[in-house]
């Protein structure tokens, strides 16, 4: 009873403190990268809320995928996300992250993110405006805070399917084994 | 060795980084407001340090990797412990009477040293490339500040800081109106130290991905965070106590360190970045030419 | 039989034994060798305390040999090292070739120092300071032609060293009518001053090309860095000292501490002690950058030695009992750093087959032992604490405080910041970063190599906690022997009239912090999971085993920027172009000495020719 309850207030005080503390690794890979400058810049102040941007990924707690992915670029991603330390939050940004968007029809991007990562929160929008992202940064923090941003837990667990989906898409798949 | 000292001891790395993560909160803050920002809570440093020490994975490169955030941490406490933090009647004192000035000057690159190691050791070029710069701009700052600290050693004709403090007994007294040459060399140096904006070049965000600390995460950034604000607080304790004469009770310390807080703050807002050769010739020229005026006031 | 001739006889037996008898096999040569070192030092441990001396006459001159707390102080860092030395040697000289010329060489030049400390006279000392000078030449060239022009540098430098020893000699003897050290002393005050003025000049210049005073230090890195690696260490950390011992007795026992009466005085420094102190500081300062640049890890170190040995001359060069102290401690801490640094690097070089910085890497995993000498080491060198290192760093700022020389300070303080960069550069691009895939396989080096390198380091964490043993000997020899008034000792406390620092605390509470936090981090939180060299950040790319990521080469570039007005210039190339102004000169000559046998004969002829005109002339 008593070390539930001195795990049940240090999980608090984590949730707390994960929620206010997001520390965003932009991987600006397509057109969307443009917004994240506004979006952390004097106009619209993400820092209030405690978003601040981190240079590398094993510093960083939130995948920012700004557009759409082309094979090559997802195969650099999924890297960058393995090195995060968990618990860690992707976000997929715009539309081209959801299904595809206006690359619907290409020959070398993904449609859908949430096959090869476990994708936390979406935003949608081709391209969503600052607003859009702080407003999916707040969700993301109440995701947090009720426990439900679990995306890396399910990696974790679901890692042989992420990995056949992944190695269907990239070919020349030479990345090093990620252990737990 | 009361019940009061031994509290003190244990207590003051925390108050120490509590204060220096306080003071960074500030800083952004206030670095906020110049640009037309909200800004982040002023506990925003403590909440991120929180977070680092929630994280549930870490990984290693190596030994002097695992070591090395471990023994920066030390280094800085045990300069705390050689550092007369509160003086007067109800001083705290900590160790600082087995001490002198040369110890701390000393004493305070082992946690850099550390650092250097472990950074070297996670193999990321970018780490190299930070801490090669680090050091080179480490010889620039470290001529005005052996300069003053010099002039005051010799001014005062003691190494012990106690002594120095001493000599400081009254507001017209302070060394930085009593000398105000060493002073001014000593706050030159103090902007390399602190790695403020002209003076960045080794953390460089943007161009070398944070430089030194690039390849920590979790509990290990946990641990380098937490001491970066305890290694701020130990140099605005040292100037206080070298410049200001020291502090006798907690407001007044305050109020003193984050004056010289204050001061690489605002020059940091509106520069710069120094390149790292620039940075040095820098220090070599006008800081080191008003010390060694001050020697001349010291030696006429 | 007299104890000292006793140990020099066994040295320089087993210098021609091991020489003689080691065309049989490996292990005799060495053995021999070692098993001379070994009773030699078994002996010397018995002098401790004790004051022998042994005379005799030869040549009609009366021939001192003495031991005193001064000449056994330094007779501790020849044996102390010496020792470890040849035990490193053991291993390391194994299938290499003229192991018996090695062991010759070894053995004469320990013999050789060992008389020198126990000469009491000034023609016994130069005539092992020869010895001693022949032997480590042999050593320099022992990888014959590649060694060939440090060789050549190393012996005219030592010339001039000689040459300008012996003229003071013989400028004494012309005096005084005795080579003994006693009537020197007695007999300096008696001199006049350009007289007194003239040996101190010499002798600095004879004792200064051995400690690598700067404008005489060019034969150093080559030196140190041709001759093999384990007797590099006893280069650096024993035979340099040598100079070292020479300014001790220079400055204290022949007297020309005296000359502070007689001129004019800087700080209560006499004028040519004063310059002799800057030229201290500049050495220290201005080799300390060139080794920041340097590429060869040996080159590197040899630099870092001159500049070491820098700080000892200004200690001794004050005149004070402070810096006497400061000057013979941090001569103690320099031979075990850099026994330690150069035994490391040879250990290296043993493994990897290479001395250059930029070709190694990441050799941490596969040497941990080594790392952690080297390491050990680098702390000691830049006088950081609790190691002993910053008991000497201390001990020579206090000194220069205490005689309110303040430039002097700051040339001293801003050296060892400089110093901190090769201290970085040597462990990291050796021990830290990425790994070359040729040096996967290497292997640490075997435990007679180990043991040596763990001995000297655990030597230095003692000193570090407790230098006051030290400090008492220095104390015995300083008030026996150079006519000081020693330091204040406690046993618990470093302190003078400025301030103190208890290094038992400084270790104690180091130690305890570690401990407590390394505890707390470690129980804490579950074990990190260990990731590959090549697992970071690079934008996500996976660099394959082909790309290199080692930052190595020009490692402080943007320094060497600021620095380039030193690096521009170099006494060695001063002394280049002096050579090749004098080869001009020669070429003139040549015209005369064309070296043609028909040339000379012509010359003869001539000669002859005018012999006979001159003497019909003349009759």
């Amino acid at each position: 009873m008593k070390e539930d309850w001195g795990k049940e207030a240090g999980n608090i005080i984590a949730r707390w403190a994960r929620k206010h503390s997001l520390w965003v690794l932009a991987y600006g890979t397509g057109c969307g990268a443009i917004e994240i400058p506004p979006t952390m810049t004097s106009r619209y102040d993400a820092e209030r809320f405690g978003i601040t941007g981190m240079a590398t990924p094993r510093q960083a707690d939130v995948l920012l995928i700004t557009g759409y992915l082309a094979v090559k670029t997802l195969k650099r991603v999924i890297r960058t996300y393995e090195q995060m330390q968990s618990p860690k939050y992707v976000m997929g940004f715009g539309s081209c992250t959801i299904n595809g968007g206006m690359y619907w029809d290409s020959y070398n991007t993904i449609k859908r993110l949430d096959d090869y990562l476990p994708v936390d929160i979406f935003i949608n929008g081709c391209m969503p405006r600052p607003e859009g992202v702080i407003d999916g940064f707040i969700e993301l923090q109440k995701l947090i805070d009720s426990g439900q941003a679990n995306g890396w837990k399910k990696y974790q667990d679901n890692l042989e399917w992420y990995r056949t989906n992944q190695k269907k898409v990239i070919k020349n798949w030479k990345m090093p084994d990620y252990n737990w | 060795m009361d019940t009061s000292f031994n509290l003190w001891i244990l207590l003051m790395p925390f108050v120490g980084a509590l204060v220096g993560l306080t003071y960074m909160g500030i800083g952004r803050r206030i670095i906020a407001r110049v640009q037309h920002r909200y800004g982040p809570p002023i506990f925003q440093n403590i909440v991120d340090v929180l977070k680092l020490y929630s994280k549930k994975t870490a990984i290693t490169h190596g030994v002097m990797f695992h070591l090395a955030p471990t023994l920066a941490i030390t280094g800085t406490i045990s300069t705390l412990m050689f550092l007369p933090i509160l003086t007067g009647p109800h001083g705290i004192y900590l160790f600082s009477f087995k001490g002198d000035l040369i110890l701390l000057m000393y004493i305070m690159v082992f946690g850099c040293l550390a650092m250097a190691l472990g950074a070297g050791q996670s193999g990321n070029p970018n780490s190299a490339i930070g801490v090669s710069r680090g050091l080179s701009q480490m010889v620039g700052y470290e001529a005005p500040f052996v300069i003053a600290m010099v002039t005051l050693m010799v001014q005062f004709n003691t190494t012990s800081v106690h002594d120095i403090i001493k000599a400081q007994d009254s507001f017209v007294h302070w060394n930085m109106f009593q000398s105000p040459f060493a002073f001014i060399a000593a706050l030159f140096a103090f902007l390399g130290f602190m790695g403020n904006k002209p003076f960045d070049v080794v953390i460089a965000p943007a161009e070398i991905a944070s430089g030194p600390p690039s390849e920590f995460g979790g509990k290990y950034l946990a641990l380098m965070q937490t001491n970066r604000g305890m290694f701020a607080f130990v140099k605005l304790v040292l100037y206080v106590d070298l410049f200001m004469g020291g502090a006798a009770n907690f407001v007044s310390l305050l109020a003193k360190t984050f004056f010289f807080y204050l001061i690489p703050l605002f020059v940091g807002i509106v520069n710069p970045r120094f390149r790292t050769e620039q940075a040095i010739t820098f220090f070599w020229k006008w800081p080191t030419v008003i010390g060694l005026l001050g020697f001349l006031m010291v030696i006429l | 039989m007299e104890t000292i001739p006793l140990i020099l006889l066994i040295l320089f037996g087993s210098a021609l034994l091991s020489y003689v008898i080691g065309k049989i096999n490996f292990v005799l040569k060495v053995g021999v060798a070692l098993a001379g070192i070994l009773v030699s030092g078994y002996y010397f441990l018995q002098l401790y305390g004790q004051a022998q001396s042994y005379t005799f006459r030869l040549l009609g001159f009366d021939i001192i040999w003495r031991i005193n707390p001064l000449s056994w102080f330094f007779g501790m860092l020849i044996f102390g090292l010496g020792i470890l030395v040849a035990i490193f040697s053991t291993s390391y000289m194994k299938n290499k070739e003229r192991v018996d010329f090695y062991c010759f060489a070894l053995c004469m030049t320990i013999a050789s120092m060992f008389g020198i400390v126990v000469s009491g006279d000034l023609l016994s000392f130069f005539f092992f300071w020869e010895i001693m000078t022949w032997a480590s030449f042999l050593m320099v060239i022992y990888y014959r032609y590649e060694a060939q022009a440090a060789g050549i540098k190393y012996f005219v430098m030592s010339m001039i060293g000689a040459y300008s020893m012996l003229i003071a000699i013989l400028m004494v003897y012309a005096q005084l009518g005795t080579f003994s050290f006693d009537a020197l002393a007695s007999g300096w005050s008696d001199f006049s001053v350009s007289f007194q003025i003239a040996l101190f000049v010499l002798f600095a210049i004879g004792f200064g090309v051995k400690a690598a005073v700067m404008p005489l230090h060019t034969w150093a890195p080559d030196a140190y860095g041709m001759s093999p690696a384990p007797f590099s260490a006893l280069f650096s950390g024993v035979l340099s000292k040598m100079g070292i011992y020479g300014f001790a007795l220079l400055m204290f026992v022949f007297g020309a501490g005296k000359l502070a009466g007689s001129v004019t005085t800087i700080h209560g420094v006499a004028l040519p002690s004063y310059i002799l102190a800057w030229f201290g500081a500049l050495t220290a300062l201005i080799a300390t950058l060139i080794a920041v640049m340097q590429d060869d890890a040996k080159k590197l170190l040899a630099y870092s030695s001159v500049g070491q040995l820098g700080y000892i001359i200004l200690g001794f060069s004050l005149n004070s009992s402070m810096g006497t102290t400061a000057a013979l401690f941090h001569a103690v801490n320099h031979t075990i750093f850099k026994g330690m640094l150069f035994l490391s690097i040879g250990a290296v070089f043993y493994r990897t087959g290479t001395r250059k910085l930029s070709e190694m890497g990441g050799l941490i995993s596969n040497m941990p032992y080594t790392f952690f000498v080297v390491l050990l080491g680098i702390i000691t060198m830049a006088g950081i604490p609790p190691l002993s290192g910053f008991v000497g760093k201390w001990l020579i700022y206090e000194a220069l405080l205490e005689k309110q020389m303040v430039l002097l300070a700051v040339v001293a303080f801003m050296a060892s910041t400089a110093a901190f960069l090769y201290c970085y550069r040597l462990i990291f691009t050796i021990f830290l970063g990425q790994r070359p895939p040729r040096f996967d396989d290497v292997k640490e080096v075997p435990w007679t190599q180990r043991a040596p390198m763990l001995l000297l380091s655990l030597l230095t964490i003692y000193l570090g906690f407790y230098p006051y043993g030290l400090l008492n000997l220095i104390g015995q020899a300083e008030s026996t022997v150079m006519g000081l008034v020693p330091m204040n000792l406690s046993q618990s406390i470093l302190f003078n009239d400025l301030g103190h620092v208890s290094t038992i605390a400084v270790m104690n509470t180091v130690g305890t912090v570690f401990v407590i936090v390394f505890v707390l981090f470690n129980t804490l939180y579950k074990r990190s999971r260990k990731v590959g060299l090549k697992d970071i950040h690079t934008s996500g790319e996976v660099p394959g085993p082909e790309i290199n990521l080692h930052y190595a080469t020009d490692f402080y570039q943007p320094f060497s920027r600021s620095i380039r007005y030193v690096l521009e210039r170099s006494a060695d190339r001063l002394y280049g172009q002096f050579a090749n102004n004098l080869e001009g000169f020669f070429d003139v000559l040549r015209y005369v000495y064309t070296g043609n046998a028909q040339t000379y004969a012509l010359f003869v002829i001539m000669f002859l020719a005018m012999l006979l005109m001159f003497t019909n002339w003349l009759i």
